[in-house]
């Protein structure tokens, strides 16, 4: 045997293996025998259509297209690879729905090496969405996802890789590495759904039960108690306390006003008591003003009665200032020593001596002068003021007794005839007025 | 844990359909009986 027969025995040796895996579905370590089958001889073309084959499984399509071309060009005539290359061409969309594929591939691959896993995300799900079965599509979206802890769906997408190719080393890397995380995690976390994740992987290991499962309605119930006895403590316990804190807070509160009313009233009380004080005083002030007010005016009243009697003297008309000094006040009459050395009080005791000696007979003619002309009521006024001057001047008395009988005023008329017959009993009055009055 | 920015270099590019020709132009086709048979040769020719 040559080295090239023994080269070939090589290859074909490679080849059985290569095919013994790739029905196990050990397609990454058939692959690996295709290789060095081909290294040993490479024109095995059942080698090539092989490994376009499994190209074509996993996906990678131009690969498979390279191995079947060249396949050809080896061996033109009886090559099935003619047939796949065919099938590819021929079947509608096909190739340029694998193409598309291959291209999202690219591009989310590029994005997940510039960060933009959301993105690549996107186009590897509608790349696995065409075809489930492009295995370095699934692997990189297994990645992503682990690597956002997305451990579910990284696990999906490990199961259909290894549903692929059973031997394929970076997805049962994954897997390994999917089974720590759930370990770890259910044991943090108790609603983790570690055993579905393990039993995605195939995987022996005894998951405890979480303590999530079972959740429902009795924990609405057991919250729904939990609130009753809390609403129950609330009312029976701690709202009494509150109520009585806040009726003794009031209670308080009452008293505290209540004296301060009481305070108030009592301010009030006092305030009214003053007031009637203050009204009493405004009152006499007032009464006094009034006086003073009288007083001056009466005072006036008296100077002018002395002008009065000096202008009816200077006038010779003694009656006049007879009739002006019966009604003067001499107390009023007050001297004050202003410079001018005029003194009321001296002038009137100069007409006083005149008037006093003249007066009561002069004013008693004037009201006999009325008396005979029946006007007893200017009579009786002239009578009075010439008592005034003179009160022991009886005949005017007893006229004026008289004139108060004509003018049919007998109570007055009789009071006087008695004090004619009581004051004066020897004067010829005094008999008169007997007869007059009766008795 | 899985380093992502590890496991992200591993990942290569498919080939794309385009691409096919110029792949197969540039294909090494070598196999181990020419890489004897051209050692032989040197040795012949030695």
């Amino acid at each position: 045997m040559n080295v090239t027969e023994r080269c070939i025995y090589i290859s074909n040796s490679y080849y059985n293996l290569a095919l013994s895996n790739a029905q196990s579905r050990n397609l990454s370590t058939a692959v690996t025998y295709i290789k060095y089958s081909l290294q040993f001889n490479k024109q095995n073309i059942a080698a090539r259509n092989l490994l376009g084959l499994i190209y074509y499984e996993m996906g990678e399509v131009a690969e498979a297209l390279v191995q079947w071309v060249i396949s050809t060009n080896i061996s033109p005539s009886q090559n099935v690879a003619q047939r796949y290359i065919k099938e590819l061409r021929d079947t509608r969309g096909e190739l340029d729905k694998h193409d598309q594929n291959i291209s999202k591939y690219n591009i989310a691959l590029m994005n997940s090496l510039t960060d933009n896993k959301d993105l690549a995300i996107i186009m590897l799900s509608r790349i696995i969405e065409s075809n489930p079965k492009y295995v370095n599509a699934q692997l990189l979206l297994a990645l992503i996802n682990i690597d956002k802890g997305e451990l579910r769906k990284a696990s999906q997408s490990i199961k259909a890789v290894l549903n692929v190719d059973k031997s394929n080393v970076t997805a049962l890397r994954y897997a390994a590495k999917i089974r720590d995380l759930s370990k770890s995690e259910s044991s943090k976390s108790k609603n983790f759904d570690s055993k579905k994740i393990a039993k995605l992987m195939e995987d022996d290991v005894i998951v405890p039960k979480p303590y999530s499962e079972g959740l429902g309605w009795h924990t609405a119930v057991n919250i729904g108690i939990g609130l009753l006895i809390g609403a129950s403590s609330i009312v029976f316990l701690y709202m009494p306390t509150v109520r009585s804190s806040i009726n003794t807070e009031h209670n308080k509160a009452i008293i505290s006003i209540s004296d301060e009313l009481s305070s108030a009233n009592v301010a009030i009380d006092t305030l009214k008591l003053d007031a009637n004080k203050l009204q009493d005083e405004i009152d006499r002030l007032t009464e006094n003003a009034n006086t003073v007010n009288e007083s001056s005016t009466y005072q006036i009243t008296q100077y002018q009665l002395l002008i009065g009697i000096l202008d009816a003297y200077r006038k010779e008309d003694l009656t006049q200032a007879a009739f002006l000094y019966a009604g003067l006040d001499l107390s009023k009459l007050i001297d004050i020593d202003d410079g001018s050395r005029v003194s009321p009080t001296s002038i009137y005791n100069e007409l006083s001596a005149s008037i006093k000696s003249e007066g009561p007979k002069l004013l008693f003619e004037k009201g006999n002068s009325f008396y005979d002309t029946a006007d007893y009521a200017n009579a009786i006024v002239y009578y009075d003021k010439s008592l005034a001057i003179d009160n022991t001047f009886v005949k005017a008395l007893y006229k004026k007794a008289m004139a108060y009988k004509q003018s049919g005023d007998l109570q007055n008329a009789n009071t006087i005839f008695g004090d004619v017959i009581i004051n004066y009993p020897d004067s010829d009055e005094a008999k008169l007025a007997k007869t007059e009055r009766g008795y | 844990m899985i380093n992502f920015e590890e496991e992200i270099s591993h990942f290569k590019p498919s080939l794309e359909i385009s691409k096919v020709e110029d792949t197969i132009v540039k294909t090494n086709m070598h196999d181990i009986t020419e890489i004897m048979l051209e050692l032989m040769s040197h040795k012949t020719k030695e």
